[in-house]
């Protein structure tokens, strides 16, 4: 019988592997990425300790069977499946958004293996080989980010995300070795615990802190989210930090110790509140996309934090549920910031002013609003799942998630209507006066929703005007003529697939806010394998 | 190759005075000196003395892979480094050579002092730490050896911002992470996977390099 665990790593290797060789032909890239996950997928969805015997084949599949390497076992068990099987849906998810999408020659090939590893990591024991995985996974999650940009400076995001890893390494391994050290200890007894396990408990949340983007708090988030594509940003969130979520669940489930002492679950919810303040207050005040990005991503991980403070059987329904939505939901909005990127070369609000881009506009404001938890959005129900689980008894922590997460939105909306309110180049040329006649208000309204739109667009019709006569390729920004260097980078940027991939990742959020319970039963079955809690 | 292991056994069985001086020094001359022409060489030297103490804990044939492993890195490191230069010059950029043969004296020295200042008290904090905080496990020469490469790993880390430089302490910081763990679990496995481990982190700082340098671009053109 060939184990699973040895399918579950190798599969995306050599789809891996394949879509390098293929990568010039980005739809047949795309495909074997796709088709490699669902094949993962397809052998992960069988139940555990299940035997699958192919047709016409000698050996067949079993699931939780043991592969051993360099004396480490490694295997699919049941607590695994699930959390495996989330995290190749939203990478196929996301490999599937980037066709015609461009996020770097090497997104595919190197997500695939980031992937792997991430696998890998979940299911060799003992945990401490994990960080390992992680390592390497991050060494290749450089190259992503990096992608074919180049010059002095471009290298921040990647040697940031780098360096909190590697950092984070030697945590995890003394970690392990800190556990071993302190043998058996009477659980009840929780002076003996705290000298028996302090050191362990300090040094696997400072590990997994660092690698998760949590502390120092302003680490490889932001210049990762400015530097790197928005898709491989939204992978390296939803698949490498996803793991993350789900190896502190099995910590959760392996060492006793560690949920009695009490004092990790302190420690991740007041990491959780701290990112929450500093997304939250950072957020709504962002001149940029990708920054919005940023804080929205602090915000979910410090979501996830609290709700993995939390050792319930809600806590892990919620954070799988979370898992998949924020997927999409970073997905859809790195789509638009794709397209605005492709439209002006930037994201940043000063640079998309007057670009008009309906299918941008959708992606960012469906996406966005419900990276934000928007009422009627994926990221609501999500939300709502996080607060349930976090508990109703801490009032000031879900003010704080419900403010972070408002901010969020305010940062969206501020960014939409930049992209919708200010006068284009082209019209500008003809006069401040005319160049609002023509603007696009019902469109604006339509996909900004806000009433803050309704007033702007009031006050920006006004006929009195001050704005200097502007020349042909010049722009008005905040009172400063500006030579307009913005050309279309992308050449695809309208290519049908783009705008299907667009419309695909709306429709999926919109299917998943009207009908949750699709994804119901996969975060059910996720915590159903776990047995911690009481 | 059996001679090679038995040779690299007699050399870490040998006084290890001589390879913490090594340590310091390249540890050193890669904090203080931004040049890869001098900090590379350097590098595989310190390698060698890293594999030569881990030998001292681990079984020879498997310590043998650390000063491999950083040999394959740093000549990848050179090849990224060396096509940085052509890219750099191409665009009447100094380079290394030339900053080498002709060093700026106006601008060097407050820079080389800061650093050098700063290096000798990250020495003076690697010996209070091996006497105050000594390392479980490991005998007190590869744990200063540790505290070494890792205090000047995390110095380079924090005060570097070229993709190379910065990569460089990350390899440090990995060495001595190694040297501090490697007594703790002498297993094979271990030693292979920090092995790769160093290979992966290699190979990304190689192509950050180049990105650095603008010259991913260039690489990219020749491809297409």
């Amino acid at each position: 019988m060939v184990p699973a665990a040895l399918l579950v790593v190798s599969i995306p290797l050599v789809g891996a592997l394949l879509a390098y060789l293929l990568r010039r032909w980005q739809g047949i890239e795309i495909g074997v990425a796709a088709l490699a996950c669902a094949g993962v997928i397809a052998l992960l969805a069988q139940p555990p300790d299940s035997k699958i015997m192919l047709p016409g084949a000698l050996v067949g599949i079993e699931l939780s069977a043991p592969f051993e390497v360099l004396g480490r076992v490694l295997r699919v068990r049941a607590t695994e499946r699930v959390s495996i099987l989330l995290l190749f849906i939203c990478a196929a998810a996301l490999f599937v958004m980037s066709w015609r999408a461009l996020q770097g020659r090497l997104f595919v090939p190197i997500g695939l293996i980031v992937l792997a590893a991430a696998s890998l990591a979940l299911m060799i024991r003992p945990f401490v080989y994990a960080a390992l995985a992680f390592e390497g996974a991050a060494a290749l999650a450089a190259l992503m980010i990096q992608a074919e940009r180049g010059g002095e400076r471009s290298t921040l995001g990647a040697l940031r995300y780098l360096s909190a890893t590697t950092l984070a390494l030697p945590m995890f391994l003394f970690a392990g070795w800190a556990i071993d050290r302190a043998g058996v200890v009477n659980l009840n007894d929780a002076t003996a615990l705290a000298a028996a396990y302090g050191p362990a408990t300090v040094l696997l949340i400072g590990g997994f802190g660092l690698m998760i983007g949590a502390i120092p708090l302003y680490t490889w988030v932001h210049p990762v989210a400015r530097d790197a594509s928005p898709l491989v940003t939204a992978f390296i969130v939803a698949v490498v930090a996803g793991a993350l979520s789900f190896l502190w669940l099995d910590f959760w489930q392996a060492y006793p110790w560690l949920r009695v002492g009490g004092q990790a679950a302190d420690a991740l919810a007041v990491g959780g509140i701290v990112l929450l303040i500093f997304g939250g207050a950072l957020a709504w005040a962002q001149n940029a996309f990708a920054r919005v990005l940023a804080c929205a991503i602090l915000v979910e991980i410090g979501c996830a934090l609290l709700v993995l403070s939390r050792g319930s059987q809600l806590a892990v329904e919620a954070l799988a549920f979370a898992t998949l939505t924020r997927a999409l939901s970073l997905g859809v909005f790195g789509l638009g910031i794709w397209r605005l990127r492709a439209l002006r070369s930037s994201d940043a609000f000063a640079d998309v002013r007057g670009a008009r881009d309906l299918w941008a506009a959708l992606a960012l404001g469906v996406g966005g609003l419900s990276l934000a938890g928007f009422p009627g959005t994926p990221g609501f129900v999500s939300r709502w799942s996080a607060a349930r689980a976090y508990g109703v008894a801490d009032v000031e922590g879900l003010a704080l998630l419900l403010a972070a997460s408002a901010s969020v939105g305010v940062g969206v909306v501020r960014g939409l209507i930049a992209v919708f309110n200010a006068p284009c180049v082209e019209v500008i040329a003809e006069g401040p006066a005319d160049a609002q006649s023509g603007s696009p208000s019902a469109a604006r309204v339509l996909a900004i929703g806000s009433l803050g739109a309704v007033v702007r667009a009031a006050a920006d019709a006004s006929p009195v005007s001050d704005d200097p006569l502007l020349l042909e390729g010049e722009t008005l920004i905040e009172g400063e003529v500006l030579r307009d260097v913005q050309q279309p980078i992308f050449m695809s940027r309208d290519s049908f697939i783009a705008r299907l991939m667009i419309g695909l990742g709306v429709a999926a959020l919109i299917i998943l806010a009207i009908w949750p319970g699709i994804i119901a039963p996969l975060a059910k079955a996720a915590a159903a394998q776990y047995t911690f809690y009481p | 190759m059996s001679q090679l292991i038995e040779l690299f056994d007699r050399l870490a069985q040998a006084t290890v005075t001589p390879l913490l001086v090594l340590l310091a020094v390249s540890a050193g001359i890669v904090a203080v000196v931004r040049n890869w022409q001098l900090v590379l060489p350097m590098m595989v030297l310190q390698y060698v003395a890293v594999g030569l103490l881990l030998a001292r804990v681990i079984e020879p044939s498997v310590a043998v892979l650390k000063p491999l492993a950083g040999a394959i890195v740093c000549f990848a490191l050179s090849i990224a480094a060396q096509r940085g230069d052509i890219a750099r010059a191409e665009r009447g950029e100094s380079i290394a050579r030339e900053r080498l043969a002709q060093p700026d004296w106006h601008r060097l020295p407050a820079q080389l002092l800061l650093r050098a200042v700063v290096a000798i008290l990250v020495l003076t904090a690697a010996f209070g730490a091996t006497i105050r905080f000594p390392l479980p496990g490991a005998a007190r020469e590869l744990g200063l050896s540790a505290y070494l490469l890792i205090g000047f790993g995390l110095l380079i880390v924090a005060t570097a911002y070229e993709a190379l430089n910065v990569g460089l302490g990350l390899l440090m910081l990995l060495s001595g992470f190694e040297l501090a763990y490697t007594p703790l679990e002498p297993s094979i496995g271990v030693s292979v996977l920090l092995g790769l481990a160093t290979l992966l982190v290699g190979a990304a700082i190689a192509y950050l390099t180049l990105a650095d340098a603008g010259a991913a671009d260039a690489e990219l053109r020749i491809e297409n």
